[in-house]
């Protein structure tokens, strides 16, 4: 469960990316955050498993107070959070199942981190992740001989095998073909019917948005504009806010 | 059909690529190497005396002889050190000039398959002791500084000629096509093609070695070609420390200098200029 | 006074503006253009003077000295010597080679070994982009260039006073040479590494250390190791030096037949080095070759 209680963040630059934002994500939700870039989307994602700080109001992941956290909790509680990026983020000279395995290193001892010795157990989990998102036959590739979708597979069965409560994925479809950003986003609906995984997604593509979340809020100057189920937007509300008409910019498949 | 999956996972497991046995090969190999080497090395401990001078060094370090220091005489340390750099400049251009021929005459790109024949050369060249070649430039012009511009020339010759090659084959043959198409001669396309790409970065090989000279050039003093090496060399077999202190000291600010210009200038062929 | 400064300040403006109009082209259309202050011609008359300067202290106090023929008469000198290294080359000196010959490779060995295990972690610490918000990357860095300027017979010979004569004193100072230079080219490499599957790893959980180990030395270990092979190489040939200041190897016995002008087994040292050098580069570019 996810808690924003009057968040507000301002950063070291005086940008007021957030500003007095509420909202309440249960566990299994499939929410997706959308609004121009700058809004605010990317703040709040990353706010949740702390890879910046809040200035203002109080944030509580799975009954943990966000603030409080930080060198060994930090972490603990970094582990049942999975983050996915637009950029895949991969360790492009090892293999792909080096590169699932590595969630896992966090739990390992400083000896077997540093020769790199993962456990059959550790493998084969990463082996049933590579499987989930369909892509066990590449497990022993080169990461960077891999297409863009399928290297944002490996980035999501790389968080799979954390068994995390909550992915956060950050523009995980924008560097994408529309074919295979579809393919992607019907991942994170599988996953997030099969093992009850809170999604958040924050993505500038409306229709894709749309079509997959159950849920959508939409930010505009770091102020909730809307928030509330994808089929219940309309067109004015996306207008508020985008501030404008939607352009060919914010939508991924044109002859819709 | 869950155990479907299983079954599956469990056969690309068993098929991954087993590198384990390789990899204890290679630690197993250096491991004995390392072991092998250190029979060789004698440890003659710690003793009285060693400690005393290493006492007496340190404590010249502080306090080295500030008049060798200050003094603008022929045997002061700023005299020296401005020779070593001369004998480091005039060496690195003799260097960069030897070098040409055979640096084109060693690139894939000009003279084709030779251009081993040419790679052979330049690694005998490279790998000939350096202090042998200043030993044989002395019964030339005899122990002082001109033989450190002979040898360093010709030392450098070895790994200018090695960067030159590296720059020769980086040329853009897209540039030379261009070129060729708007109908250019071949002395044109040398003047407009190639030249321009080497200029900057042959001008990089040299400041880098020119670098890499001032700390031999200093080298070079001790084995009598000159320089502040010679000065330090007498200073430290007759114990007066602080004048060997002195000619350190001077040689860290030099080297330093020279690296902080080198650096900026380098970066500044690249990106700007 | 403030008259005089007011004439200073227009006399360099009058400049200023004389050489923007000399600058400046006017197209067929009336665009004023401005080409940027070319320093080439100042740059390459500072060179000039430079070298007239050094040519000076050097090469014309010599020849003032000595007398230009001179110079020119003792030439053939290096020729002869050259020319004896190769006709009185003795095969059979060999034998007495071999002992030196690899106490020189376990120095190299040695010492590239210790140094590059000490230079790893320091490496580590001297990068601004795993060290943020810390002076601990610019100290490092500037201890590290001092420690660079001295070249490895400097440090054998300061540790020959220290610890007397012998191999241990070589290994001395290989590593701190090894140490150096490579501490240098580890945190040049890392600070060009791609930091995302950093940040990626630490979202997971996972402290400095283990990030560090999963995403950033998988992205760097080929370039490490050619690195370390070619300061082995390095090290190869700079250990010859090493005997000059009796710290072991091939460099004592150089020396030694040197001053004795026994050119033929000078030539056979140079020739038993150079098919080391020879076959530990070509075993490295092959490694190299493997790892990329």
């Amino acid at each position: 469960m996810i808690i924003f209680e009057h968040v507000s963040k301002t950063y070291n630059n005086g940008v007021r990316a957030l500003n007095d934002v509420s909202l309440k994500i249960n566990q299994g939700e499939f929410v997706a955050i959308i609004g121009l870039s700058g809004a605010g989307k990317s703040t709040l994602i990353k706010l949740v498993n702390k890879m910046i700080e809040l200035t203002e109001g109080t944030l509580i992941v799975n009954d943990k107070k966000v603030k409080d956290l930080k060198g060994k909790t930090l972490r603990n509680f970094r582990r049942e959070i999975g983050m996915v990026f637009q950029s895949f983020n991969l360790i492009n000279r090892t293999s792909v199942i080096n590169n699932v395995l590595s969630a896992r290193a966090a739990d390992m001892g400083f000896f077997r981190t540093l020769l790199g010795l993962y456990s059959k157990e550790d493998k084969l989990k990463a082996l049933e992740s590579l499987h989930k998102v369909g892509i066990l036959e590449k497990a022993f590739i080169r990461a960077d001989q891999l297409s863009g979708g399928q290297q944002q597979r490996v980035a999501l069965a790389r968080t799979l095998s954390q068994n995390p409560s909550i992915i956060l994925a950050d523009e995980p479809v924008a560097s994408l073909d529309p074919i295979t950003a579809n393919q992607i986003m019907k991942d994170f609906q599988k996953i997030n019917s099969d093992e009850n995984i809170t999604i958040l997604v924050n993505m500038h593509h409306v229709d894709l948005a749309l079509k997959y979340a159950h849920r959508v809020i939409g930010i505009n100057n770091g102020v909730i504009i809307y928030d509330g189920p994808s089929n219940k937007i309309s067109e004015d509300l996306l207008k508020k806010i985008y501030g404008r008409e939607l352009t060919d910019e914010d939508i991924m498949f044109k002859d819709n | 059909m869950k155990t479907l999956p299983q079954n599956l996972i469990l056969d690309v497991y068993q098929s991954r690529p087993k590198t384990t046995l390789r990899n204890i090969f290679i630690v197993t190999t250096i491991i004995i190497l390392i072991l092998w080497s250190l029979s060789v090395i004698n440890y003659p401990g710690i003793t009285e005396s060693s400690i005393q001078i290493s006492r007496n060094i340190l404590k010249a370090f502080v306090n080295p002889s500030w008049d060798l220091i200050f003094s603008l005489e022929v045997d002061s340390i700023p005299f020296l050190m401005f020779e070593t750099l001369g004998i480091a400049f005039l060496g690195t251009l003799l260097g960069s000039i030897l070098s040409l021929p055979f640096a084109f005459l060693s690139s894939k790109n000009i003279v084709g398959k030779f251009a081993y024949l040419g790679t052979i050369v330049i690694t005998i060249i490279r790998s000939f002791p350096f202090f042998l070649l200043a030993l044989m430039f002395v019964r030339v012009s005899g122990p002082g500084p001109l033989t450190g511009v002979l040898t360093i020339g010709v030392l450098s010759i070895g790994m200018i000629s090695k960067m030159y090659v590296e720059v020769i084959e980086d040329i853009d043959p897209g540039i030379l096509q261009a070129l060729d198409a708007s109908g250019a001669s071949l002395f044109q396309k040398i003047r407009f093609g190639i030249i321009p790409q080497l200029t900057a970065n042959f001008i990089s090989v040299m400041i880098y070695r020119f670098e890499i000279n001032v700390k031999n050039a200093t080298v070079l003093g001790i084995v009598g070609a000159g320089g502040i090496g010679f000065t330090l060399l007498t200073a430290m077999s007759a114990f007066r420390w602080q004048d060997a202190a002195a000619a350190l000291w001077g040689i860290v600010v030099v080297v330093i200098f020279v690296e902080f210009f080198s650096t900026k200038i380098r970066k500044k062929l690249i990106t700007g200029e | 006074m403030k008259i005089l400064c007011s004439k200073i300040i227009n006399i360099i403006n009058t400049l200023k503006t004389k050489s923007i109009q000399n600058r400046t082209l006017v197209l067929s259309d009336g665009t004023l253009v401005t080409k940027p202050k070319s320093y080439t011609l100042l740059y390459t008359l500072i060179l000039l003077f430079i070298f007239l300067y050094f040519w000076n202290l050097i090469v014309s106090a010599f020849f003032q000295r000595f007398g230009f023929q001179f110079f020119i008469s003792r030439i053939p000198n290096f020729f002869t010597i050259l020319n004896l290294m190769v006709s009185d080359i003795n095969f059979s000196y060999f034998e007495r080679v071999i002992d030196p010959l690899i106490i020189t490779i376990q120095i190299s060995l040695l010492g590239t070994f210790i140094g590059t295990l000490l230079a790893l972690p320091i490496a580590f610490l001297a990068s601004q982009n795993l060290i943020k918000n810390s002076k601990i990357p610019i100290v490092i860095k500037f201890i590290l260039s001092i420690i660079r300027t001295f070249p490895t017979l400097v440090y054998a010979l300061i540790f020959s006073f220290i610890f007397g004569f012998g191999t241990f004193i070589g290994l001395l100072a290989t590593i701190i040479f090894t140490f150096g230079i490579i501490t240098k080219m580890m945190y040049e490499v890392i600070e060009t590494v791609d930091l995302g599957p950093f940040v990626a790893i630490e979202s997971t959980g996972a402290n400095k250390f283990t990030s560090f180990r999963t995403s950033i030395i998988p992205q760097v270990s080929g370039r490490f190791y050619s690195i370390i092979l070619y300061n082995f190489e390095i090290n190869l040939r700079a250990s010859a030096i090493l005997g000059f200041v009796g710290a072991g190897g091939i460099g004592l016995i150089l020396n030694d037949q040197m001053s004795l002008k026994e050119y033929g087994n000078v030539s056979m040292i140079v020739l038993s080095l150079l098919l080391v050098v020879i076959i530990v580069e070509n075993i490295s570019r092959y490694v190299r070759g493997k790892l990329t």
